[in-house]
């Protein structure tokens, strides 16, 4: 089936203008899983997650959406689509958490519309009661913990209602509690179908919660490339992890899991 | 239930003082001034009756010179205050306002040269828009970095702008040879609205009716946009058309208004702050509060600029000066912004 890859990078170079971060990027995405970028500081993970997400455009290669160039389509139509959950998130106003969460659906209403009809509520409570922020709904964005600003830009983006979550580093602010509660959610979300594609440092989240994983390496002077691809299970071994961070890691193969762990191995 | 919603009652009522403020300084704007008019006869006359209280000549004072300058005062203060609302916006920055980011600096300048060449003053709004845009583009470039602007850049440009404005008004009024419209550019330049009448009030109404409605319009989307341009853009907002739009009717605004009024300070600084003070939280009180609040401020100076000097008029900009620089020092010393 031709859409049976919701998204897809063809010989994708990602970067600012005309210079490239990230070259040659090839990556097909299934609808109803899960995927992640990895890779070292610097290696581009945000930068090709925002080109996925079209806030900037390709350099190079073609990225497709359901097999259709989405490079002409209205944001607001892309907005329904695909939803995009930056590492950081801050606003210059006083906004209670639900009035921030709301603004995730902006794209479902018209531009000069500020009334929300019965769907727009449905969805916000949903959004809440997914990322558990009812008790919070009412606080300013302004008082609230790293922690919770990541939850509520995530209860966002689910208000916005899309087939496509992209999230960069999601798990950067959270405690283990918030981590595991990430995770549950992720696994909840693909189970109803949503892809979802994240940035990720952590490779033993990855293991945990990712169908396969796009490890990025960046080289001297040049654009980084496309390291390795595929479920963690086979490609996070310890020759991989060496060549992507430059560093002896120790993996330890969990057979009743089905997951690697990834240990420093002092 | 929102607390936003919780306090709706509460904001309606502080919208219904605000006007009837409006109301009681346009009213005072009228009846006082060389003449005294008791707001009983003034209202008869406004409302197209004919007073028969009144003394021959006071009908003319009241239509030909105090409404249409009490009116003028009341635009222009709208217009400021909703263009200092727009530039806070796009700057994410309450020390935004038009004076200090150069806008108005850039519009008075083209006025003087309009001026100086005698363009017809239906055309001042126009030319004053084309300088106050082009200061504008250029503070905004000096401005720009990845994520918006950069507020110290905009003021320090805004700075440098308005230096180098006011040295060629200087130098257009010193070059002119003592022809009489240089006169008129000293005038005008201190910022008042005496002399203006009916004819100034139709094209700065309009420019300030159509900024203040699109600004309504857009405030859904300037919400959005408080959320960083790489969140707006995720939401489907296409941010940099909705910047030059915001831009422009900012500079419009501001352009009207200073081709009506001179170079009149800080409105749009304090306005602006004044209405977030009173409605937190929702962006078109805010803007409706701003206009109201911005054209109580510019109708009271007025009044107290052609009635509290010794039988001459004060300037207009110089009074509101007064009350602003104390109010922007206010701002930056309770400023949680990191940066200014």
């Amino acid at each position: 089936m031709a859409d049976e890859f919701v998204v897809q990078l063809e010989e994708v170079s990602a970067g600012f203008n005309t210079s490239a971060v990230v070259e040659g990027v090839s990556f097909k995405v299934k609808r109803g899983t899960v995927a992640a970028i990895a890779g070292g500081n610097g290696a581009g993970k945000s930068t090709l997650l925002k080109t996925i997400a079209r806030l900037i455009p390709p350099v190079k290669g073609k990225i497709l959406v359901e097999g259709n160039d989405v490079s002409g389509w209205p944001l607001p139509l892309l907005a329904k689509k695909i939803a995009y959950v930056p590492q950081d998130i801050s606003t210059s106003r006083d906004l209670s958490v639900e009035e921030m969460i709301a603004l995730g659906r902006s794209p479902h209403q018209k531009w000069w519309q500020w009334r929300s009809d019965q769907k727009d509520r449905l969805a916000l409570e949903n959004a809440i009661n997914a990322t558990e922020l009812g008790e919070l709904r009412d606080k300013s964005v302004s008082e609230i913990s790293g922690g919770e600003k990541q939850r509520t830009a995530i209860a966002m983006s689910l208000a916005q209602e899309p087939e496509i979550l992209l999230l960069d580093e999601p798990t950067a602010h959270l405690d283990f509690k918030h981590q595991k509660s990430l995770l549950q959610l992720l696994l909840k979300l693909k189970a109803e179908g949503m892809t979802i594609i994240t940035c990720l440092h952590d490779l033993n989240f990855i293991s945990q919660v990712c169908d396969q994983v796009l490890c990025l390496k960046k080289t001297n002077r040049a654009p980084s490339v496309q390291l390795f691809a595929g479920p963690p299970r086979e490609v996070l071994t310890r020759e991989n992890l060496q060549s992507a961070f430059e560093t002896d890691l120790r993996i330890i193969q969990d057979s009743s899991d089905n997951f690697n762990s990834v240990f420093f191995g002092l | 239930m929102t607390s936003a919603a919780h306090s709706r009652p509460n904001m309606t009522l502080r919208l219904v003082l605000l006007t009837g403020a409006l109301l009681a300084g346009l009213l005072m704007s009228v009846c006082i001034g060389d003449v005294f008019i008791a707001p009983k006869e003034a209202l008869q006359l406004i409302m197209g009756g004919t007073s028969n209280l009144a003394a021959p000549g006071i009908a003319d004072i009241l239509t030909q010179i105090r409404l249409p300058r009490t009116l003028i005062a009341t635009a222009v203060g709208a217009a400021l205050a909703v263009s200092g609302y727009i530039l806070q916006a796009l700057s994410r920055n309450p020390l935004a306002d038009p004076y200090l980011t150069g806008v108005s600096s850039g519009a008075g300048l083209a006025v003087a040269a309009s001026i100086i060449i005698g363009l017809d003053f239906s055309l001042m709004p126009a030319s004053a828009f084309l300088g106050g845009l082009a200061a504008a583009l250029l503070v905004a470039q000096m401005a720009r970095r990845a994520g918006g602007l950069s507020v110290t850049r905009l003021i320090l440009g805004g700075v440098a702008i308005s230096a180098v404005c006011g040295s060629l008004i200087t130098l257009i009024i010193t070059q002119s040879g003592g022809a009489p419209q240089a006169q008129g550019i000293i005038f005008w330049l201190a910022g008042g609205i005496a002399g203006r009448g009916w004819s100034d009030l139709t094209s700065l109404s309009v420019y300030t009716a159509g900024g203040i409605i699109a600004t309504l319009l857009l405030s859904k989307q300037i919400r959005v946009l408080t959320l960083g341009d790489e969140t707006a853009q995720a939401l489907g907002v296409d941010v940099s058309r909705l910047q030059w739009i915001l831009l422009s009717c900012a500079v419009l605004m501001c352009g009207a208004a200073v081709a009506a009024s001179g170079l009149v300070a800080f409105v749009g600084l304090i306005a602006p702050n004044l209405a977030r003070m009173l409605f937190i939280r929702d962006e078109r009180m805010e803007i409706i509060a701003s206009a109201l609040i911005g054209a109580v401020l510019v109708t009271v100076s007025d009044l107290a600029a052609r009635t509290l000097g010794q039988g001459q008029e004060l300037p207009l900009g110089t009074l509101l000066s007064l009350v602003g620089g104390p109010f922007f020092l206010y701002l930056i010393s309770t400023s949680k912004s990191e940066e200014v």
